[in-house]
């Protein structure tokens, strides 16, 4: 039996800007993914990391914990983390953990890339 | 899943119980895990800014989450079992 049940792309918009593509769930066996994820992501002038959670399934409060930890990580880049593609339940989570007070929320990707462009 | 993660330990020889019990308007979902031989940790109030500062773990979420998801929450522990009730008030005025 497999815990990580994620898979998570790589999309570089521009040298600024990359986006990470969640599929599956987000629990502690999703640590190396995204992780991973995140490095592969990294340029020598990227500012911006978006989550996209459009194809999230579920996210436990270990997954959050993992969210703080690249949170941590993009903070000490001095990068900045946007999400769209949350649902309302993980808007409710990101509210209840002030998260969204850290990692700006956008409702879809157009309108998370055009403010990442105009920063 | 907490209590397959945090309490069982992916162990997949060891159930979860979930009971399900009404009475009046009151709604209890009872989660027990078999981790009643460890200690139920002691809760810390989370703080996002404490974490980012690195004086708190980026972890330990649940409780915290789920405290604030249901009407009441009590956790109880015996030599076997860990479990977690959670208490939805489920009368008209709730819904």
């Amino acid at each position: 039996m497999t815990f990580a049940n994620v898979n998570i792309g790589v999309r570089k918009i521009n040298e600024y800007l990359s986006i990470l593509d969640i599929q599956g769930e987000i629990n502690s066996y999703a640590e190396s993914a995204l992780m991973d994820a995140y490095t592969q992501s990294l340029g020598n002038l990227t500012r911006f990391i978006l989550l996209n959670f459009e194809g999230l399934k579920y996210m436990n409060s270990s997954g959050i914990g993992l969210l703080v930890t690249l949170l941590i990580r993009v903070q000490r880049q001095k990068q900045k983390l946007f999400a769209f593609g949350l649902s309302e339940h993980y808007k409710q989570i990101f509210e209840l953990t002030r998260l969204n007070e850290a990692i700006i929320i956008f409702d879809n990707e157009s309108e998370a890339v055009a403010a990442a462009s105009s920063n | 899943m907490n209590a397959m993660e945090h309490g069982n330990r992916y162990q997949s020889d060891l159930p979860v119980e979930i009971s399900v019990c009404t009475s009046g308007d009151l709604l209890s979902i009872f989660i027990i895990d078999q981790s009643g031989d460890q200690p139920i940790p002691v809760h810390v109030e989370p703080d996002l800014e404490a974490k980012l500062d690195g004086q708190q773990s980026p972890r330990g979420w649940g409780l915290f989450l789920i405290e604030n998801m249901v009407d009441e929450l009590h956790v109880y522990r015996d030599k076997k079992h860990h479990t977690v009730e959670l208490i939805f008030r489920i009368g008209e005025e709730n819904q």
